[in-house]
């Protein structure tokens, strides 16, 4: 399959100024260097914590910040670098959902209306069959008619994410992408949304960026994951090599860190705790960005800075002691 | 069970006056939690878990009334203190931590002011012991570098040391309860790992009675001996944390439980609860959950279920588990 979405090298740093004339004392690295590739029809998960560059990659790729360096490809046309007619043509293929629907919907907007905006602008359909089309799109969220009528904070949250990702696919994009589409919901109203968007998915033939601190919800939904730490990727694989064979201490940290449902399985499962919190991606760590926290941390840990490995095709991790890593964990558990 | 109850909720009702009508909160709920124990209060946002927090830490806000009911805390009713008693029980005997700590400090104060003022207020300590056992507290909830900390402002320090700093300062006046309310939600999950297991090692430490409030099921495993599952207002079951996750009772437990993505499995399809939480100005007459329930039967929305005993050390509100009365 060909990739719709690739990113190479890309960074972000961020100018830290100071003082009454803004002079700069040093750069906060957002992302630095990351590559991946969606392609068409999958469900691509970045995971990480406050600070990982997660969604400063998301708004490097919605074109709402200009990266420092590196590209970004969409059907190998550079998105970066697109003008004019180009970058409608983008805006077309490239739709987002936000965390907070309340804050992504104009509240002074009626439903049928911010539904329509995006028909308005990107298709010519005439004025009758636009409304036509929003039924069809609401009708499509599973949302009944009447809401078409009524104003964003009228509805409850579930509802108003349906209007978002509503709006999102009315323009049939290619690629939806998705920053925390359910961190503000409730369980049961999470469920609803999750579902609605993988059914989405196959009937429109969408790819997903997802981007999500929720482990839960990657496993759900997502056929590749990277697990970023302080704007690199640590690991990246499959979903089933990621959960089932994690190598990097650090997803193996957060997988361990989800609250486990069941209690037969929380007495198998083997807990790491990393000690203290990520350090400021002002000045990170030397070395493996991980080795002020890593408990397997060894003296080249701190001085060389390990680089992604090969580990199958498909699965890449950035940590010195992979290989030792799988027994220090079994001896341990 | 004839020692005596820590705490004993006994029908208790709370509305808040608002603009748009009565919301009734909380209604007719009762529960007991016993010296040492460990209870979370699980439900969605409106469920009134906050509420029924913030009434046992004597902290509800000025339009909440409460309608009836009791709040026995060792045989006395907190709901009947004079005012001047209040101080002896809130924040004294009762320590409440919230979710979002960066509002839990003001941000014109140091993490030390605010130590220090809690333990001369209720201590009468002078300024040099208030320090000396700020540090201790802080020590306590395993922050490093206790001397900068007291010296820091809110803002300089991380969610996740706050939260902790907001645990050492809830603590401080040693407290006999403590309710967390939704402590880790606002945090990443891996500083959420650590503060869990900060609560679970203080809460064995200091024989500490718990009461954690959380819309997440997962938590309530992790922390908690005990759990009630709120909806609408309502108290629908209450059991051992591990039977009402493995076994669950309550047609709204049993969905809730479902439609929690596992991270152990991939999974087909996830089950949701169908439509929405009632409308509390006007909740409906019978069970709360009566409308979004497939099992509903006509008795259901006659009248509110009782409590029904499943298994000696379980109870449900729900018609379906009928015979054996409370």
């Amino acid at each position: 399959m060909r990739s719709l979405l690739e990113i190479n090298e890309l960074t972000k740093y961020f100018p830290v100024k100071t003082g009454l004339f803004g002079r700069v004392v040093g750069y906060v690295r957002a992302v630095d260097g990351v590559s991946f590739k969606i392609s068409e029809g999958a469900v691509f998960a970045l995971v990480g914590e406050s600070g990982s560059g997660k969604t400063t990659i998301l708004r490097c790729v919605l074109r709402l910040t200009e990266p420092t360096s590196g590209e970004i490809l969409i059907e190998g046309r550079n998105v970066t670098q697109l003008r004019g007619k180009d970058l409608k043509w983008f805006r077309r293929n490239v739709q987002a959902v936000f965390q907070n629907p309340y804050l992504s919907l104009n509240p002074r907007m009626k439903v049928k209306d911010l539904i329509a905006e995006p028909l308005k602008t990107h298709t010519n359909v005439s004025k009758n069959e636009v409304y036509r089309k929003v039924a069809e799109v609401l009708a499509l969220v599973g949302l009944p008619e009447i809401v078409a009528n009524q104003y964003p904070p009228n509805l409850s949250g579930g509802q108003a994410q349906r209007v978002a990702i509503a709006r999102a696919l009315s323009i049939e994009p290619k690629l939806l992408l998705l920053d925390e589409p359910t961190s503000a919901l409730d369980v049961s109203v999470q469920a609803q949304i999750l579902n609605l968007l993988v059914e989405l998915k196959e009937k429109l033939g969408l790819t997903y960026l997802l981007v999500t601190h929720d482990l839960s919800v990657v496993r759900y939904m997502s056929d590749y994951i990277a697990v970023m730490y302080l704007g690199k990727i640590m690991e990246i694989g499959t979903a089933e090599e990621i959960f089932s064979e994690p190598k990097h201490p650090y997803t193996l940290a957060l997988l361990s860190s989800v609250p486990e449902l069941n209690p037969q399985a929380k007495k198998l499962k083997k807990k790491i705790i990393l000690p203290g919190e990520p350090p400021s991606p002002m000045n990170p760590p030397s070395g493996c960005r991980l080795s002020n926290r890593c408990p397997y941390a060894t003296k080249e840990c701190v001085t060389e800075e390990p680089k992604l490995t090969k580990i199958t095709e498909t699965h890449y991790v950035r940590c010195l002691r992979h290989e030792d890593l799988s027994s220090l964990i079994t001896r341990e558990a | 069970m004839s020692e005596e109850k820590l705490l004993k909720v006994s029908e208790l009702t709370i509305h808040y006056h608002t603009v748009e009508g009565i919301i009734k909160a909380v209604r007719n709920i009762s529960l007991e939690v016993n010296v040492g124990d460990s209870l979370c209060i699980v439900g969605e946002s409106g469920s009134g878990k906050s509420t029924l927090g913030l009434a046992i830490s004597l902290s509800l806000p000025k339009n909440a009334v409460v309608v009836s009911g009791s709040i026995l805390y060792k045989g006395r009713d907190l709901l009947k203190l004079k005012t001047s008693e209040v101080g002896r029980y809130r924040g004294k005997e009762i320590s409440m931590i919230f979710q979002d700590p960066a509002t839990t400090f003001n941000p014109l104060f140091t993490i030390g002011e605010h130590l220090t003022d809690i333990l001369r207020h209720h201590f009468g300590m002078s300024r040099e012991e208030a320090l000396e056992r700020a540090v201790e507290l802080l020590k306590m909830v395993r922050l490093p570098d206790q001397a900068r900390i007291l010296h820091a402002y809110p803002h300089e320090l991380s969610g996740g040391m706050l939260q902790r700093a907001a645990i050492a300062a809830a603590l401080s006046t040693n407290p006999k309860i403590l309710i967390a309310d939704e402590p880790t939600t606002m945090l990443d999950v891996t500083t959420q790992a650590q503060i869990l297991d900060l609560i679970n090692s203080l809460k064995r430490e200091l024989n500490l009675t718990l009461i954690l409030i959380t819309h997440n099921l997962g938590i309530a495993g992790e922390v908690c001996s005990r759990t009630a599952v709120m909806y609408a207002g309502t108290l629908l079951e209450e059991g051992p944390t591990e039977d009402i996750i493995l076994n669950p009772l309550h047609p709204y437990t049993a969905k809730l439980i479902k439609a929690v993505p596992i991270i152990t499995k991939t999974q087909g399809r996830l089950s949701h609860i169908p439509g929405v939480l009632p409308d509390l100005r006007n909740p409906p007459k019978g069970c709360p959950f009566v409308d979004r329930c497939e099992l509903a039967t006509p008795e259901c929305s006659a009248s509110q279920p009782e409590y029904f005993r499943v298994g000696g050390v379980r109870r449900v509100a729900c018609i379906l588990y009928g015979g054996e009365h409370e």
